[in-house]
């Protein structure tokens, strides 16, 4: 098969999938995508790695976990492992809102077979069971839907295909390397005096051996910010590969050019046992990396620029049973809460404009059974043109509850 | 006495017609079936064509006609900002934005030409120093969007401002539900395709005069009077008629502009390039693979196609007068056995056509520096066949697929198969006559 068919193969295989890492039985990643706002390579192979270890996954398996501090990335992320072929394995997350609280890998079908046992206690006696059960039977049929189709399986878990679309990525990767800048820089994100994430990229070609060292030596100790370690990194790769244009082509020839340096239990390698600050650090390693890249491919190198961190805000709301995630950033906003609430009548919207380069939204809380409003990231009130009040106070990182008649105001540039 | 009648399907790039008499009933035949890629030939210069046809077969008794529509052709405002000749009045507090779901969407409204209302407290000489504020801004202004909430403005108050830019000659789209956003961009989007549905409506009443009867294909058959914005689904709500009729669950549509899979299930919501709206649709995958997507060696030298279209125009290399290869003339020599693209691309037969393809793959072939990422342009058109057919499998969830469309017999394999030729203006008629 040349280059393009070998492609073409791992993209029909994760086709409808929007995140997610392709695998061998040794563990070789052979396909990886992240097309949602998180970043999970390295946390997914992580998640298969707890799995193959101590679960020891037959074909036809299928496997759920969310704990982040093994291999998860939040509760409301569920990371699915599905045994395609004994040489084939398929991990892809997915968001399920409602879960709160820990699964550790779990076996939910056996060779094809469900597991009541593990069934009726992950399901049962829960307010949305209905929910979470069409849930997870949805995300077993994207694997099933796969399993009708063993000429493509069989293509994909051949040894010798994969080696060869190993190779393919290798030549890829070499071809790219020698197109951006070879350089070596540092730059840093201060949260506290003393709590800093410190990262030296390194680009470099040594003997004939082309690779990235991402250096984190010099990061604090964690105190109460911090994150695992596969967090960090995946966010960094992430960043790496679209900087490069090697997505289509992202497998282990390409993973083992990264090396990441991480001092045990600092801020980017200690786990949170909830995962609070995942997406603040994943924004903190991908915007770290961008500038560093940046810096090295700047035509004009005198031209040095210190490190700064771009705000953004991401939130979520609970109406009842419905979940809604919104995100506002300099280049963009998604707002998914407020028609749809508005038009539940759950909230009343009093404006909603947009002029003179700025947006803005104000509504009240009409439901008797209030509203749940999350920030999810470290979101900096002061240097920040986002701008998010309720009751007219500003409100920072957290859980904030809001009952009938108070207001939410949001406004940001455009 | 005989009912002529004329079935269109008016696509983004090209139009199929044919005549035939109404009230001949099921068993007929089309009389006279023309196609034209539209970049070439006008839509105008084809009804011209026709209606000299029309009355070579019915004589005297060719007026009037009946005009059965199946459109695509509004596809083509999907790229686009709309509006840019709408007033909207407004609530102050509610201008200019329409959607907060992306803010990445197409705007539906020129936010210059807002009228913003604070209470009931305003009079007509407010409205007419409005109305030449944005006439001012653009003259060509002709339609008004009014979306005012009960809460705010009474039904009478309401009634007078529709009166007044009624008076002043400008087009009202009142909007029922202004509280709801959905349904504002419904109203926005109705008045924004106004101006396009009035430009075809218009080349067939000059052509086959005052009295014709235009129906398009809405949600439940052909119509005449309808919303714009039914428009943009008149195509695939045929495509699922169809596959209703032949008790089909899904289909994969093949034409000389798009390649899609259809699911035989309605929805309520429409995510639109400029928002959600509600109207019913059918639930339709395109298969990323564009006929109009360009055929060029990436930054790794190998032979690609890109992800989204290149402009309609001038089209493929197979139509005569492009340069740029696209996805659609990797399949040159399957569509010279094609009844349907020999009439719509004349030049196909021609040997010099023939060179000209041949050298420009050719020389993309040539260009490709490495040896382990080569693809051929045949090795890239089995490819997409695999990648079409790997995805059908996958929609279908492993069921045979009938195959539709003018294009069909081309992506043809053992499993999924087209029936019979394809033709637009007969399966117009026989929807047509079904449902006369």
């Amino acid at each position: 098969m040349n280059g393009l068919q070998l492609k073409t193969q791992f993209e029909l295989l994760t086709k409808f999938l929007k995140s997610c890492s392709v695998v061998n039985a040794d563990g070789t990643l052979l396909y990886s995508k992240d097309q949602g706002p998180h970043h999970l390579t390295t946390t997914r192979l992580v998640a298969f790695q707890i799995v193959k270890k101590y679960l020891q996954p037959q074909p036809h398996d299928f496997f759920v976990l969310n704990d982040p501090e093994n291999g998860g990335f939040q509760y409301t992320k569920l990371i699915f492992i599905s045994a395609l072929q004994p040489n084939l394995y398929l991990i892809w997350d997915e968001d399920f809102d409602a879960i709160d609280f820990k699964i550790p890998p779990t076996p939910l079908y056996d060779k094809g077979a469900r597991n009541e046992f593990v069934w009726k206690a992950l399901i049962e006696n829960r307010s949305y069971s209905s929910a979470l059960e069409r849930f997870i039977v949805a995300q077993k049929a994207k694997a099933d839907a796969l399993l009708k189709m063993p000429q493509l399986l069989d293509l994909v878990s051949s040894a010798k295909n994969q080696q060869d679309w190993l190779k393919v990525s290798q030549e890829v990767f070499n071809v790219l390397f020698n197109t951006k800048a070879q350089s070596c820089g540092e730059a840093y994100f201060k949260l506290a005096p003393t709590q800093m994430i410190k990262l030296k990229l390194t680009v470099e070609e040594k003997q004939n051996v082309k690779m990235f060292v991402l250096d984190l030596t010099n990061t604090n100790l964690a105190a109460d910010f911090h994150s695992a370690s596969h967090i960090f990194e995946s966010a960094a790769i992430k960043k790496i590969i679209d900087f490069y244009g090697w997505a289509e082509f992202f497998n282990q020839s390409i993973l083992d050019k990264i090396k990441v340096i991480l001092p045990p239990r600092s801020i980017v390698s200690k786990p949170h046992a909830e995962g609070l600050h995942n997406i603040s650090i994943q924004a903190i390693a991908s915007q770290l990396c961008e500038h560093l890249l940046t810096q090295f491919n700047n035509p004009s190198r005198k031209t040095h620029t210190m490190f700064q961190y771009t705000n953004f805000l991401s939130f979520k709301v609970q109406a009842g049973t419905a979940y809604y995630n919104n995100l506002i950033t300099k280049q963009s906003a998604t707002l998914d809460c407020v028609e749809e609430l508005a038009n539940l009548q759950k909230i009343e919207v009093k404006s909603m404009r947009r002029l003179e380069s700025r947006s803005h939204v104000l509504f009240e809380v009409k439901s008797n059974d209030g509203i749940v409003l999350t920030i999810q990231n470290k979101y900096d009130i002061e240097g920040s043109d986002i701008k998010f009040k309720v009751n007219g106070k500003p409100q920072t990182c957290g859980v904030h509850k809001l009952a009938k008649s108070d207001s939410v105001e949001i406004s940001w540039d455009f | 006495m005989p009912k002529p009648a004329i079935a269109l399907y008016l696509g983004e790039t090209y139009a199929s017609l044919g005549i035939f008499d109404l009230a001949k009933g099921t068993q007929q035949s089309i009389q006279f079936e023309k196609s034209v890629f539209l970049p070439q030939v006008s839509l105008k210069n084809l009804l011209a064509q026709s209606k000299l046809k029309l009355h070579e077969i019915y004589g005297e008794a060719a007026e009037p006609v009946s005009v059965f529509v199946v459109t695509k052709y509004f596809d083509r405002l999907k790229q686009f900002r709309l509006g840019g000749s709408i007033s909207q009045v407004i609530a102050k507090g509610f201008e200019n934005s329409y959607s907060l779901k992306d803010s990445k969407l197409l705007s539906l409204a020129a936010s210059q030409l807002i009228v913003t209302l604070e209470n009931e407290n305003i009079d007509t000489a407010f409205l007419q120093g409005e109305l030449e504020r944005v006439k001012k801004i653009n003259p060509d202004l002709n339609k008004v969007v009014i979306a005012l909430p009960e809460s705010k403005f009474s039904a009478a108050k309401v009634e007078q401002i529709v009166s007044f830019f009624s008076a002043a000659g400008l087009k009202i789209f009142l909007c029922g539900q202004p509280h709801n956003q959905s349904e504002l961009r419904k109203t926005l989007l109705n008045a924004g395709s106004e101006g396009p549905r009035e430009e075809v409506s218009k080349d067939l009443m000059d052509a086959f005069g005052a009295k014709t009867e235009i129906f398009y294909f809405c949600h439940n058959g052909f119509k005449s009077k309808f919303e714009n914005a039914e428009l943009f689904h008149s195509s695939n709500n045929f495509f699922a008629h169809w596959l209703k009729k032949n008790k089909l669950n899904y289909g994969a549509y093949f034409d000389v502009e798009t390649f899609k899979f259809l699911r035989n299930r309605s929805v309520p919501l429409w995510e639109s390039p400029w928002g959600t709206i509600p109207i019913d649709n059918f639930e339709q995958t395109e298969f990323e693979i564009h006929p109009f997507a360009e055929l060029k060696l990436n930054q790794l030298s190998m032979l690609s196609f890109d992800k989204t279209s290149i402009q309609l125009e001038p089209g493929p290399v197979v139509a005569g007068r492009a340069i740029k290869p696209l996805v659609l003339d990797l399949f040159w020599k399957d569509l010279q056995d094609n009844e349907f693209c020999t009439t719509l691309f004349t030049a196909l037969s021609q040997d010099n056509l023939k060179s000209k393809i041949q050298n420009i793959f050719s020389v993309l072939e040539k260009g490709q520096k490495s040896t382990f990422l080569f693809v051929s342009g045949e090795e890239l058109k089995n490819q997409i066949r695999v990648l079409i057919h790997s995805q059908i499998e996958m929609l279908a969830s492993g069921e045979n697929v009938r195959l539709y469309g003018p294009l069909a017999d081309t992506f043809n394999n053992s499993r999924h198969q087209a029936k019979g030729t394809f033709s637009w203006p007969r399966e117009i008629m026989e929807m047509a006559e079904v449902q006369a």
